[in-house]
């Protein structure tokens, strides 16, 4: 990981960490769901907390919040370790595993509850939900809301402590193609603003637009941490096509001696992911065995591609 | 604790709370008086155990002694209110966010349980003022004579009975509360609270010093303000020392156990 660090290094030079965990492990019985986890958000960024379901996500962004106890390792939020919550968590906002609120109360009633455990203003109640675009069915019961609207409601919930932090598990779930990308730009501006979003979704295309930073993890274990651009330009995906098919094999064979992870389709197109070289070390090989290219093209990844690769096959680092 | 307090009655106001609990402990405020004095005259006959004869009901305690009755009720409303109440918070993940703006658990469980009794006293207050309304009007239906309710002895006996309802509802709200920490969800919470009275009288019915003993027997006993087995002064000790081993049980357990839900 450690290239992945440096890439990484102005980012959290310049800011801080807002986050920052290290050999962070959670263990029901035998059972380890976070293994041995380090990684570092930095100040006033988006980072995109990915990983196939399973993958331990919801239990860290829970250990973040002081819900679960580590069974080993350290972690800080806002520079104050997790053993002590309490000194945080009046900055930081959060949204996990989808909104949970009284069904019984209306919208603004429940805010009202999380205002006065709080202790925060209660003024800022209209604020948010006029941000979240729910000023107008505040006084509806919570049990009437769509799922859509509970989202929205979490985020609301979210943002009442005018946090420095918000941490948000998959918050765009239930949502319509408009209040995604709504979310998107909302998650956007808080970060403008310098509020720190540590954000899990699924929804990768749209982390893939508001992302500064990104954490991917499988079965508990670090993939990858550091700046979404550099992994995106890395692991771009090279499409090779040979001008005669039967040539793909060895074409194909020469790539992996040179240690590459050539893919190769029936129709002889040979896929592979560039993390080393460039187009003109493939065209320079091709020429050395008499292979004439029909197709040599290089495109940038996108986050679902490295993602697919890092939680498939393993890590690229 | 005093936020936790505040959060918790706002809370309460959802409709269901209102219904759910104040309902039963009106309702059955209500009924029992209406039972009471139209049965009157089957008191002392086969039959009409547990009734009051209108010579009793006419006495002095008699008012107090109608409102009591309800009370063999209102334990088991308040221990399924106990746990339904700390359970479902379990049940529809709001724990976690109260946790987040509260991360001092042993704080935010006082200030819950507190806020809940607080709301539970108030439901006593309110069942007992219907149950006197009841009382009045019925004893006028049946033309039993209640002036010597209203004098000192009677109102003294009244507010006597009030307030040991009040302490007996604490030691059936503990265990509600135990209840619900220990199975973090409604069902289970309110199935074992539920199945505590009958195993509680089988119980009662092979061990000889059971009265003296079982919990709610116990906080039975404070509610009539002491019975034969047990004097009030030594039911309140014990009630207020399960409550406080019940209550410490399940704070330890919620600030030591993760928060899965």
């Amino acid at each position: 990981m450690a290239n992945h660090d440096a890439q990484g290094a102005e980012l959290k030079d310049s800011s801080g960490a807002a986050v920052e965990t290290n050999g962070l492990t959670k263990a029901f019985g035998k059972r380890v769901v976070v293994d041995r986890l380090s990684f570092t958000v930095p100040k006033a960024c988006v980072a995109a907390f990915v990983g196939p379901n399973g993958a331990g996500k919801s239990t860290t962004l829970r250990l973040l919040l002081g819900l679960l106890r580590p069974t080993s390792g350290t972690a800080t939020v806002l520079g104050t370790s997790i053993d002590k919550p309490e000194m945080y968590l009046p900055r930081v906002g959060s949204l996990i595993e989808g909104p949970a609120f009284y069904p019984g109360l209306t919208g603004r009633g429940n805010l009202e509850v999380l205002v006065a455990l709080g202790k925060l203003r209660a003024d800022h109640i209209d604020e948010v939900l006029e941000l979240v675009g729910l000023d107008r069915r505040s006084g509806d019961r919570v049990a009437k809301y769509s799922m859509g609207m509970k989202q929205r409601l979490g985020l609301a919930a979210a943002l009442l402590p005018e946090p420095s932090l918000l941490i948000l598990d998959e918050p765009a779930n239930g949502l319509d193609p408009t209040g995604i990308a709504a979310m998107r730009t909302l998650l956007r501006k808080v970060a403008d603003l310098g509020i720190t979003v540590l954000v899990s979704s699924h929804q990768l295309s749209e982390l893939q637009q508001i992302a500064d930073w990104v954490i991917i993890i499988n079965q508990g274990v670090l993939r990858y941490q550091g700046k979404l651009d550099p992994l995106l330009q890395r692991a771009g995906t090279t499409y090779i096509s040979p001008e005669l098919p039967e040539d793909a094999g060895r074409l194909a064979e020469a790539l992996k001696t040179a240690g590459y992870e050539p893919v190769v389709a029936v129709s002889g197109r040979i896929q592979i992911i560039l993390d080393h070289g460039t187009a003109s070390d493939i065209s320079r090989l091709a020429g050395e065995l008499g292979i004439v290219l029909a197709e040599l093209h290089t495109g940038q990844s996108t986050l679902e591609d490295v993602y697919f690769d890092m939680t498939d096959r393993g890590s690229i680092a | 604790m005093l936020r936790s307090f505040q959060s918790e009655l706002l809370k309460l106001r959802r409709p269901w709370m209102l219904a759910g609990v104040l309902g039963p402990l009106i309702g059955f405020a209500i009924v029992s008086p209406i039972i009471q004095f139209v049965l009157a005259d089957r008191a002392g006959k086969p039959g009409g155990m547990g009734l009051k004869s209108a010579t009793a009901l006419a006495a002095s305690n008699g008012l107090a002694r109608v409102v009591t009755d309800s009370a063999a009720y209102s334990g088991v409303i308040v221990v399924v209110v106990f746990a339904t109440g700390f359970a479902t918070e379990f049940g529809w993940g709001t724990l976690r966010n109260l946790l987040v703006r509260q991360p001092n658990r042993a704080s935010l469980l006082t200030g819950k349980f507190l806020g809940l009794v607080d709301f539970l006293f108030a439901g006593i207050v309110l069942a007992t003022i219907a149950g006197v309304i009841t009382s009045i009007v019925m004893g006028r239906i049946e033309n039993i004579p209640t002036d010597s309710w209203f004098t000192s002895a009677g109102t003294s006996a009244l507010v006597s009975s009030t307030t040991n309802l009040m302490l007996s509802a604490i030691g059936w709200a503990s265990l509600g509360l135990l209840a619900a920490i220990l199975f973090r969800a409604p069902g289970p919470a309110v199935g074992v609270v539920l199945a505590f009275f009958p195993i509680e009288l089988l119980v009662n019915g092979w061990w000889e010093e059971g009265t003296r003993w079982l919990p709610g027997q116990i906080f039975a006993a404070v509610a009539a303000g002491g019975t034969i087995d047990t004097n009030f002064d030594r039911a309140l000790a014990l009630t207020l020392g399960y409550s406080l081993v019940a209550i410490s049980i399940a704070t330890f357990l919620f600030v030591r156990n993760d928060v899965t839900s």
